[in-house]
């Protein structure tokens, strides 16, 4: 079966082409044809998985089952495409067609009457192929144009609606700004080509075998970063867009304009899972450099993003908002864990967080569905009117929150909290807060919109559909029974994983971890600590919202000014409006540019500037100060007058400026070698 | 065997020579002409030329390579697509303005 | 054949008629007021370059520019002269700059790249005295496009592709409603 394993993501391939071939008139619209694709595609990878697993094709394959054929020659060399299956891949594949299939089942309900349903459909379809042939490629450049493909899908998506204004928007974002770390992954790729000689990953010539071979250092400034090193960071890089880390997380927010499924497959499960499966699959790059700077950067930036995503959540109001920020910051839980050497503890709780996550997802649609309504404001006691929707919510935010032993979360938390422990204290400290933080705002979720009495009675509240009920109680039982393949008593994940790195890294692994300190198994100390956390999140938010000894309206004369820091998300946006995005408009409009900033901002600017400066240093002359501010004001006036004239919008004129520039640059070359030149006789001289 | 046709008694600077007037042709078209049509048309020109020296040094190279042909094939290509785009755009200016006067278009200036 | 004492080939006489037909009517080109004369003389100016491209004995681009340069480029403009055929009368007359400044910008430029073709140390160096007689035919242009540049071959592919689209839709007229 596992020859097969190419068919995986060609499958929904089809299905996309003849959904849109024939639209409406397939069997169910289009969805039958998805699904079937997709239920086509669990079979093969749970086929594999078996066999993989359990029938010993692992040992049989050496670990490795990889495929490659010659793709297009290039400047002499061939680029090779092809597909590999190793324990990292099908824990991949299977993450991706469970939750896949559910959400296409699930959307037959949720999208039921919608005027483009085929047209869904049939993206659904082509993002899955898309992610599903990412997980499979063995080759960097393939890597890369499924990620591409991702993003355009997940733009397709997130722009279902473009009716709305706010969807446009939100598709554009999430586009442009995923794009701005996908640069780093292209520049990445090329670094390693060039160093390497291969976009293959696997095999003798492979990307992975000449990682020792590159040596270099780059001079950044006072520092030498070795080139292996900045390969990494530049992976990283796309894996900030992709997964929403610290500073490219804006766009994960605001892509929740789409459809509520669309949220749980793209935005929960896979796509931005996607960024922490690029960071796992080129593991060996991060280990090679010695010097551990990329991983580093891979770990702060990952507890940061935990911490600061989970700080927003609380504030938020809107249902699936409050959802987009958990992602951000369980996103943050699973890179910080790989920046700390827990490369299977990030996996295991990438699989974990898809499935309650995608579940929760999926409950806040049913919720919308039932409601009409996105604020949790005007909701409330939904409990009794939607109890299938309450109930596995329930446990998947329980799993979330990491509650041990039971839930799957809990295993995968601990699993991460511990190789964190070890090895990185701060970053423990940050992952201890997090969790704690996660609960809080979970549960302020739970108790706003299912408990309590209900807030708006205009609303008529109803149980959704048994086709949008199943798949919720499917990925609500996986939230719970996924854990156990990974226990800390008996880790058959950890153990299945390991050798994906290849013996030479899984060695660096280990003696990175061993000269840490750890030791795997249970300890009973951070399960206290963590379990300690994630209780007092539950329980300082039931003593606000459920049971309200602690009154919010008497936290909210000592906290409003934070709340509302944390609700406008840190101001991320607004800067971002002010500075890069303000900044790129200055380069378009010279004029705009000189009557608004040069004369507004920069005179302006440095007049109030100067005041201020006048003010706190007193005894500075008035008279400089003035003196200097109508110069630099008169300065740039005049530069800003100057340069105005060239920006006539004629082309002709552009053109013109063209060649008179090339003329006289070419003066001056000429009179530089003026008596080299032979004037005419050349010509007719060979 | 030579492998040059040396007799045709042409050397590369007549060709080059020619490319480059018909460049300075085509830079004149573009300075001077008003309607977007007549600056596409000045921009073939352009593209003309450097195909010229292209071909010219593919071919009058002492190892002669085939790429100059090639590089060719891919102007064209563009030219092509460029030639369709621009028009298309010339087209819908029209359409809307009833002038395709380039200076004249400025929907899109700040 | 000698004149004045030049020993002169026939090539050399093919080459004169067709850089002058080609150079006149490129200059007609960017002279002439109406444009579809200028059209037309584009048209037999890019095919007069095709019997250039002959003389440097690459058969293969001669072909290709009088197919799709004359053939298809030219056309495609006369066409869309034909659809806004209200500027027809707009020529230089009215041009934006005087145009003797663009010419004595323009014959600068030409003064520069002309020294440095009669300069170059490269030029003479690297360059035989005649065009290649082997190997610039149309088989090697096909192997070498389906070789060593199969990949921006197929590239350009997409390109005109995407090209093809995106004239479709920005020329179409715009229909209220979506499909």
């Amino acid at each position: 079966m596992i020859e097969y394993a190419w068919l995986i993501p060609v499958l929904p391939v089809i299905a996309f082409a003849l959904i849109i071939a024939f639209g409406r008139k397939l069997h169910g619209e289009g969805a039958s044809v998805a699904i079937g694709g997709m239920l086509a595609s669990l079979v093969i990878s749970f086929t594999i998985a078996a066999q993989w697993f359990l029938g010993g094709a692992s040992k049989l394959h050496d670990g490795l089952y990889s495929v490659v054929i010659p793709w297009m020659p290039v400047a002499g060399k061939t680029i090779d495409m092809g597909f590999s299956v190793d324990a990292l891949t099908i824990v991949m594949l299977i993450v991706v067609t469970v939750v896949a299939s559910m959400i296409m089942i699930y959307s037959i309900g949720y999208m039921h009457g919608d005027k483009r349903y085929p047209r869904y459909f049939a993206y659904l379809s082509l993002f899955s192929a898309a992610m599903l042939a990412l997980v499979v490629a063995n080759n960097i450049l393939l890597m890369f144009m499924s990620w591409e493909l991702v993003g355009l899908t997940s733009y397709l998506l997130i722009g279902f609606w473009f009716e709305k204004p706010s969807a446009m928007r939100a598709c554009k974002k999430a586009f442009l700004v995923t794009r701005v770390g996908d640069v780093g992954f292209l520049a990445g790729m090329i670094l390693l080509y060039l160093q390497t000689g291969s976009m293959n990953l696997f095999g003798e010539a492979g990307v992975f075998e000449h990682l020792n071979e590159i040596q270099g250092f780059v001079h950044v400034g006072p520092w030498m970063i070795p080139l292996i090193a900045l390969a990494g960071l530049l992976l990283f890089c796309g894996a900030v867009g992709k997964s929403a880390q610290f500073p490219l997380h804006v766009w994960l927010p605001d892509a929740m304009e789409g459809p509520t499924p669309v949220s749980a497959l793209i935005h929960a499960a896979t796509m931005v899972a996607a960024g922490v499966y690029l960071i796992a699959r080129m593991y060996p790059v991060f280990l090679a450099d010695t010097s551990h700077i990329a991983l580093n950067v891979v770990a702060y930036t990952g507890a940061f993003t935990a911490l600061f995503a989970a700080s927003i959540g609380i504030a938020q109001n809107d249902i699936k908002r409050i959802l987009a920020y958990s992602t951000v910051s369980q996103l943050g839980y699973m890179v910080m864990a790989l920046g700390v050497f827990g490369y299977a503890a990030a996996m295991f709780h990438l699989m974990t967080h898809a499935f309650f996550k995608a579940q929760l997802f999926l409950g806040s649609g049913s919720v919308i569905h039932g409601t009409g309504t996105q604020d949790i404001r005007e909701m409330g006691g939904l409990r009794k009117k939607m109890p299938w929707t309450y109930w596995t919510f329930l446990i998947s935010t329980l799993s979330l929150c990491g509650i041990p032993f039971v839930t799957a979360g809990g295993w995968s938390k601990e699993e991460i909290l511990t190789v964190a422990f070890f090895t990185n204290k701060p970053v423990f400290i940050a992952a201890v807060i997090g969790a704690f933080t996660t609960a809080f705002y979970m549960f302020r979720l739970v108790y706003k919109t299912f408990h309590g009495e209900p807030r708006n009675h205009e609303i008529h509240v109803h149980e959704s559909p048994k086709v949008m009920l199943v798949p919720m109680v499917v990925l609500a039982t996986l939230a719970v029974v996924a854990g156990y393949v990974g226990t800390p008593f008996a880790n058959g994940f950890e153990h299945n994983l390991a050798p994906v790195l290849g013996e030479h890294y899984e060695k660096a692994l280990k003696t990175a971890l061993e000269s840490s300190g750890f030791h795997a198994g249970f300890h009973w100390n951070i399960f206290w600590i963590g379990t300690l956390a994630a209780l007092s999140g539950i329980g300082l938010a039931t003593i606000i919202w459920l049971k309200p000894i602690l009154k919010i309206e008497k936290l909210e004369p000592a906290f409003g000014w934070l709340a509302k820091i944390v609700e406008n998300k840190y101001y991320i946006d607004e800067i971002y409006q002010a500075t890069i995005i303000r900044a790129l408009m200055l380069a378009a409009a010279m004029y705009w540019f000189d009557k608004w900033v040069i004369d507004y901002c920069i005179v302006n600017g440095v007049g109030y500037l100067s005041l201020i400066l006048a003010q706190i240093w007193g005894w500075f002359d008035n008279n400089i100060i003035d003196g200097l501010v109508n110069l630099s004001g008169w300065m740039t006036g005049f530069g800003g007058r100057v340069l105005r004239q060239f920006q006539t919008g004629v082309s002709q004129q552009y053109i013109f400026l063209m060649v008179v520039a090339l003329v006289l640059m070419s003066i001056v070359f000429l009179v530089g070698h003026l008596s080299e030149v032979k004037w005419v006789i050349g010509f007719f001289q060979q | 065997m030579a492998i040059h046709s040396v007799g045709y008694a042409i050397p590369v600077t007549w060709f080059l020579t020619v490319g480059a007037m018909l460049f300075c042709i085509g830079l004149f078209g573009m300075m001077v002409r008003r309607s977007a049509i007549g600056m596409l048309l000045s921009i073939e020109l352009l593209l003309n030329a450097a195909n010229i020296n292209l071909v010219a040094f593919g071919s009058y190279l002492k190892i002669p390579v085939i790429a100059g042909q090639i590089f060719t094939v891919f102007v064209i290509t563009l030219a092509a697509a460029e030639a369709a785009v621009g028009l298309a755009i010339v087209i819908n200016i029209y359409r809307n303005e009833q002038h395709i006067d380039a200076d004249k278009i400025s929907a899109m200036k700040l | 054949m000698q004149i004045l004492g030049f020993y002169i080939t026939g090539y050399q006489v093919a080459f004169v008629i067709l850089a002058g037909i080609t150079l006149a009517s490129a200059a007609m080109v960017v002279l002439l007021p109406n444009i579809l004369r200028a059209a037309m003389f584009l048209g037999l100016s890019l095919f007069c370059t095709a019997g250039l491209y002959a003389l440097m004995n690459a058969p293969f681009m001669a072909a290709v520019q009088v197919m799709i340069y004359v053939g298809a480029i030219t056309t495609m403009i006369i066409l869309a002269i034909f659809l806004s055929n209200r500027v027809m009368r707009i020529g230089f007359a009215q041009a934006i700059y005087n145009p003797l400044l663009a010419a004595g910008a323009a014959g600068l430029m030409f003064l520069f790249l002309f020294l440095t073709v009669v300069n170059s140390v490269w030029v003479k160096s690297a360059v035989a005295a005649g065009p290649a007689r082997v190997g610039q035919d149309v088989p090697a242009v096909a192997q070498a496009l389906l070789q060593p540049y199969v990949f921006p071959f197929e590239l350009a592919s997409v390109i005109l592709l995407a090209v093809l689209v995106g004239a479709v839709v920005i020329a179409k007229e715009d229909v209220d409603g979506d499909s």
